[in-house]
């Protein structure tokens, strides 16, 4: 048995794959095609935070950004709140004042000296972003495929 | 190099990446085309190949864009605007 791509849409495979990338693929019988999914999303999100440290997810400062990110699933939410926990409540680094970037706030706020600037946190940002992407990509793909028997072409199960 | 021993990995992020990081972009292509591939190939049996492949047309499109953007700023510009 293998799968194809066809105009049927599986809901359970696109949220197994949003819970853990490739996972919708490992449901729908493509185990060697799921871990790959899940090989590269995980690549992406490894290097991206080792360039950009965990300031490069942040739902509050990039929320576009997060948009993004939290399509690899629940790894957004749990990276943002090791940043919220860890670095921006003083934890780890120290806090410094820094000029708040939105004018109608006014005032300094409080910001830690390990958060991430300029390019490395631009493309931390940009590879976890694209991780999420690429994971919509492939869940969508998961969800649109069904089991097809091999010989016979045809649909197994509903 | 003081920097660099500071460094927490993924807790802060990494140290004098000032000069390379266009070649950042290396890893960026080879991430989105491990996914792409496996997600498109029939079979999976050329994977690591397509993915080299596919990873290697990504740099070097950007390369190419990235002759094309300073040949119009640099020259053509320059050249077509008065004064």
């Amino acid at each position: 048995m293998t799968t194809e791509p066809g105009n049927t849409f599986n809901p359970v495979a696109a949220i197994l794959g949003w819970l853990l990338p490739g996972l919708g693929h490992i449901a729908v019988g493509e185990r060697s095609r799921g871990l790959l999914v899940l090989s590269g999303v995980a690549f992406l999100w490894v290097t991206g935070i080792l360039i950009g440290g965990i300031d490069s997810v942040d739902r509050k400062e990039d929320r576009l950004w997060f948009y993004a990110q939290a399509g690899s699933g629940p790894i957004a939410f749990v990276v943002d709140g090791l940043n919220t926990r860890l670095l921006k409540s003083g934890r780890m680094g120290e806090l410094i004042e820094a000029p708040n970037p939105r004018r109608d706030a006014g005032g300094a706020r409080q910001v830690s000296t390990w958060k991430s600037v300029a390019q490395m946190n631009e493309y931390g940002t940009l590879f976890t972003a694209l991780a999420g992407l690429m994971n919509i990509v492939a869940l969508l793909d998961a969800a649109g495929r069904r089991r097809v028997r091999v010989g016979t072409r045809e649909e197994d199960g509903p | 190099m003081n920097s660099l021993l500071a460094w927490v990995p993924f807790l802060k992020p990494i140290p004098s990446i000032d000069a390379w990081w266009p070649l950042l972009l290396v890893p960026l292509a080879l991430g989105i085309s491990m996914i792409y591939k496996a997600l498109r190939l029939p079979t999976l049996d050329r994977w690591m190949i397509s993915v080299g492949i596919m990873t290697v047309q990504i740099i070097l499109a950007m390369a190419l864009l990235a002759v094309g953007l300073v040949l119009v700023v640099q020259i053509l510009i320059p050249a077509i605007t008065p004064g």
